[in-house]
């Protein structure tokens, strides 16, 4: 079994929470007041507030682990690998970016 | 149950914040190459970074898990309140700290890699636990204020 690359989890889990986040791309909604998981959003006013976060974390984790179980540590070129950081800070700096609207 | 939930949430959170700060300060007099002084600094910071790893790791995710366990009541008993006083700005705090909070999770392999004990002590190893005790801070004090406007 090949080994999970780490760096590449980190990376394109950051890089793609950012689209999942933008464009709303939630594996699965849940639906606390029927304590229910749905693939698609509900219709009806009963069923409450959907919560899109752990559909967004599964999606981004999902590419995430799909990054790292084809991707290699050593195809970071070696004067990249001290800047992987900056990834998870882009997404960061995203979020805030696309919460803004709560702020001003 | 759920009030016993989020002060274990809390609570480890805490013990989180220690051991993050702490190997934080240690990695970043290491690499400043500060001397060993007597001071309260030097001393907070001259523990050995790399036995920090695994607790801050395990840390961490229960943290996290608990914290996605008590989710759905405050989504329901918390944030409807909050928006109905009109605190948008609380809302957006809540928000900002559960994505970066996942964002935190998903450091924790980049993490664990530059801890590892075969790699020598780097600036991306510095970096991210520096990020990583920023994520921990803000999702803190986040937590904190959101909970003193309405607690679960």
């Amino acid at each position: 079994m090949r080994c999970l690359s780490p760096a590449w989890f980190t990376v394109a889990f950051s890089l793609s929470y950012i689209v999942v986040f933008a464009l709303d791309l939630a594996l699965f909604l849940y639906y606390p007041l029927r304590r229910e998981f749905h693939l698609s959003s509900l219709s009806e006013p009963s069923a409450g507030p959907a919560m899109h976060w752990y559909g967004l974390l599964a999606s981004a984790t999902c590419i995430g682990l799909l990054a790292s179980l084809l991707l290699r540590d050593h195809w970071i070129p070696a004067r990249l690998t001290q800047w992987l950081w900056l990834t998870p800070v882009s997404t960061m700096l995203a979020s805030l970016y696309l919460l803004r609207h709560f702020f001003v | 149950m759920i009030v016993a939930t989020l002060i274990a949430h809390g609570l480890i959170a805490t013990a989180l914040l220690g051991a993050i700060t702490h190997q934080a300060m240690a990695a970043l007099r290491l690499t400043l190459r500060d001397g060993h002084g007597d001071s309260f600094v030097a001393r907070y910071s001259g523990v050995r970074p790399p036995a920090f790893r695994n607790a801050v790791i395990v840390m961490y995710v229960i943290g996290f898990g608990l914290g996605c366990l008590i989710y759905p009541d405050y989504r329901l008993d918390a944030r409807i309140p909050i928006e109905e006083m009109q605190l948008g700005w609380a809302v957006g705090l809540f928000e900002l700290k559960e994505h970066f909070g996942g964002i935190g999770l998903a450091m924790l392999p980049l993490y664990a890699h530059y801890w590892s004990p075969t790699r020598a002590p780097e600036t991306g190893r510095l970096a991210t636990t520096l990020l990583l005790a920023c994520i921990t801070w803000f999702d803190f004090v986040a937590g904190h204020i959101v909970n003193n406007i309405r607690g679960l």
